[in-house]
């Protein structure tokens, strides 16, 4: 005989035997390109960065990658990562390809040719060249003067 | 006895005076005729998934998804297109801006600072803007509204003007401007600046047409004028009376 089925006040049919059948698949929705971005936006630190300069054509087909960039860059929380760092944006009119220049404390330059990356691209980039120096850079950098506070005895 | 004459005219008050308040929140239903009348009048709009099988009206599959999907622009959407094409028309100059993450407090400071000479500083969303800009002189703009941006609008073309304030605005970069018609790139609007007043460049334009025609004419009458210079200084020479030798 066919076991009646149960049906909740949602209208959905409850399964009699769930707890039996383990869990399988992703709880929640699949990564998107935007999650990617976020995750990568989080990872920004301009610490070891001395100077962002930007130089695009607003004409050019991609020029919307290096915009991004500069929008993202320009996000408080990044900004307070590193406040004598400065940002130089130049728009040209020469369809040359859109060009991010970074320059670094320790006197490193990194330039980005994004005539064909994506916002995504830069930022991994961003973030694979910055990693290395990053943790040399907090290496080097002098410890807090720590003081020891004596509780006083009680008498 | 009648009102006489002395006594002063008599002009009626009328107060309008409520004894109750209006009934709003349970009116009385209407009559039976007109109430027939009302529930006919109701629009009856017909459900598109009436029909579909169960398969197609899942709430997983695809198709359903695309039904329930909007199309078009909102009402309110056709509203703010009808505005910035009011805008976009009735203003000369017209700047695009790349804007990086700003404050309200900076927002409010740039728009003070363009307000003052008869501009304004707006941000819209791309798919309006867009959708305003189809099929008229400013299409070209819809290439740059990939990123973040916002949109400057003069009654008149104060370029210098706008290229000074754009340095004091620090989280703008202007990309690109549509004055009088044409669409001009920054280089081309620092070159636009350093131009004098339209009045002046015209009469410099009838100045140097005339004196093309008198130079030629210059030219043209050269050798004749000399000639005739030449042959009465001869007939001068001639008729002259003879100097006393001695």
């Amino acid at each position: 005989m066919a076991r009646k089925l149960t049906i909740n006040k949602f209208g959905k049919v409850i399964n009699p035997i769930r707890h039996a059948i383990a869990f399988e698949g992703r709880w929640g929705r699949p990564p998107t390109t935007k999650t990617f971005i976020a995750e990568q936006i989080r990872k920004v630190d301009l610490r070891p960065v001395k100077a962002v300069n930007v130089r695009f054509d607003p004409f050019h087909p991609n020029a919307q990658a290096v915009r991004e960039f500069m929008f993202i860059t320009s996000f408080p929380k990044i900004r307070k990562t590193n406040l004598k760092c400065t940002f130089k944006c130049d728009v040209v009119n020469d369809r040359s390809e859109p060009s991010i220049f970074i320059d670094f404390e320790n006197k490193q330059k990194c330039i980005f040719k994004a005539g064909s990356l994506n916002i995504l691209d830069i930022l991994q980039n961003y973030n694979k060249v910055v990693e290395p120096i990053l943790q040399k850079y907090q290496e080097d950098q002098p410890k807090p003067f720590e003081v020891k506070v004596e509780r006083k005895r009680r008498r | 006895m009648g009102w006489g004459r002395s006594s002063p005219p008599w002009t009626p008050v009328v107060a309008i005076v409520r004894y109750r308040k209006p009934n709003i929140q349970r009116p009385h239903p209407p009559h039976w005729e007109r109430a027939k009348v009302l529930k006919l009048v109701i629009p009856q709009y017909p459900d598109p998934l009436k029909d579909l099988p169960f398969n197609l009206t899942c709430e997983k599959n695809t198709m359903y998804k695309d039904l329930n999907k909007k199309t078009g622009l909102h009402q309110y959407e056709k509203v703010m297109v009808r505005l910035i094409k009011k805008r976009l028309d009735s203003s000369r100059m017209v700047a695009v801006l790349h804007r990086n993450r700003t404050t309200r407090e900076d927002e409010f400071e740039a728009n003070l600072l363009i307000h003052k000479e008869g501009m304004t500083l707006r941000s819209y969303t791309d798919n309006l803007v867009i959708e305003a800009v189809k099929e008229t002189q400013f299409e070209p703009i819809t290439s740059l509204f990939v990123s973040q941006q916002s949109l400057i609008f003069s009654e008149e073309p104060k370029v210098a003007f706008l290229l000074k304030a754009v340095r004091k605005m620090p989280t703008f970069t202007l990309l690109a401007a549509i004055v009088d018609g044409s669409f001009l790139s920054v280089s081309q609007l620092n070159w636009y600046s350093r131009l004098p007043s339209l009045d002046v460049m015209r009469a410099q334009l009838c100045s140097s047409l005339s004196s093309l025609g008198s130079q030629l004419t210059n030219v043209l009458t050269h050798h004749p004028s000399e000639l005739s210079r030449c042959l009465d200084e001869r007939q001068k020479a001639v008729n002259a009376p003879p100097s006393d030798s001695t």
